[in-house]
């Protein structure tokens, strides 16, 4: 609980400075170390993850190859294609740098960005380029 | 550094720290980031981790499980970081607004890290994220914890992070002299 200031106070502070519980640092312990063998557990047990994801990005570089041809031919609606592309690397712009693809993480977040802040105003070819460069240093691309 | 760093990783034999009786919450729209995240706690021996794809479903579930560290992305739809830590410290009765917050950034997002300051984010973790800088952040937030400030526009963890104590001389001659501390 949080103490209210006493407004009655001719010295009333400004300020609060509140000392929180330090419920986490009392679980866990102060001055210690972090486990080196839990943390080369944790960089193994990524590394099986990346496994995964090479397999998941290249069905992801699939999809976006189709998205592109679909906004090419004009066939569907480009907001409602625009949409799904920025789903798509939505994910690969944070996940990509973490199995050592920064590249790819890079042009994912560039091209997020660009559906993201004026998706109306996002043109085609600039998409396109995106995804094509966004090929290039992914995984099966 | 390097001292700090072996302190961080346990070189010359020191005692490690148990994290089996600590709950982490995730938040993050992206399942495979919500994967990695999870991955990397239980690995270092995270008990309980507590997963929710954006700010509104972990604000409905932080009463029932509160947790002891909110790991959080910034760029989440339809509740973004900046708006869930916003909301997170607002509800100030309740313990869990002083829950220390790691906020994951990615690439160049210089505006949004600064709303999620001044939101009252603890620490920043820039993607991609690796277990060693996961680590770090959490180690940042067990040893050198600040103290929580509520002014008329801010409340969350003390945005200097430098070591000087409440009551240090001023930066600004039109600075506040009085700061009242409360121990909880």
């Amino acid at each position: 609980m949080i103490a209210p200031l006493d407004d009655s106070s001719p010295n009333r502070a400004m300020v609060e400075v509140i000392q929180p519980p330090m419920d986490l640092a009392r679980k866990t312990g102060v001055g210690r170390s972090i486990d080196p063998m839990a943390l080369e557990r944790a960089v193994a047990d990524l590394g099986r993850m990346g496994e995964e994801y090479l397999d998941d990005t290249a069905r992801d570089l699939a999809l976006l190859k189709g998205l592109t041809a679909a906004a090419n031919a004009a066939d569907r609606p480009l907001a409602e294609l625009y949409g799904r592309i920025r789903a798509v690397v939505h994910d690969m712009r944070g996940v990509g740098g973490s199995f050592g693809f920064v590249l790819a993480g890079q042009m994912a977040d560039s091209l997020h960005r660009l559906l993201t802040l004026r998706p109306e105003d996002a043109p085609l070819p600039a998409v396109a380029a995106h995804i094509d460069s966004l090929r290039a240093p992914s995984p099966g691309g | 550094l390097a001292a700090y760093a072996g302190r961080i990783y346990g070189e010359g034999g020191m005692a490690t720290y148990n994290f089996s009786k600590v709950t982490t919450m995730v938040v993050d729209d992206s399942s495979y980031m919500r994967r990695i995240s999870r991955t990397i706690l239980r690995s270092l021996g995270v008990a309980q981790v507590i997963e929710a794809s954006d700010g509104a479903e972990a604000l409905a579930r932080l009463a029932a499980q509160p947790p002891d560290l909110i790991v959080c992305d910034l760029s989440m739809n339809p509740v973004d970081g900046v708006e869930f830590v916003r909301r997170l410290r607002r509800g100030s009765e309740a313990p869990q607004c002083l829950t220390p917050i790691i906020m994951m950034t990615a690439h160049a997002e210089p505006e949004a890290v600064c709303a999620a300051r001044d939101a009252g984010t603890t620490e920043f973790l820039a993607k991609p994220v690796s277990p060693r800088s996961m680590a770090d952040r959490i180690v940042r937030i067990i040893e050198r914890p600040r103290p929580f400030i509520r002014t008329d526009g801010f409340f969350g963890p003390d945005r200097r992070r430098r070591d000087s104590p409440p009551g240090s001389p001023r930066r600004r001659a039109g600075d506040t002299p009085q700061a009242e501390v409360i121990e909880l």
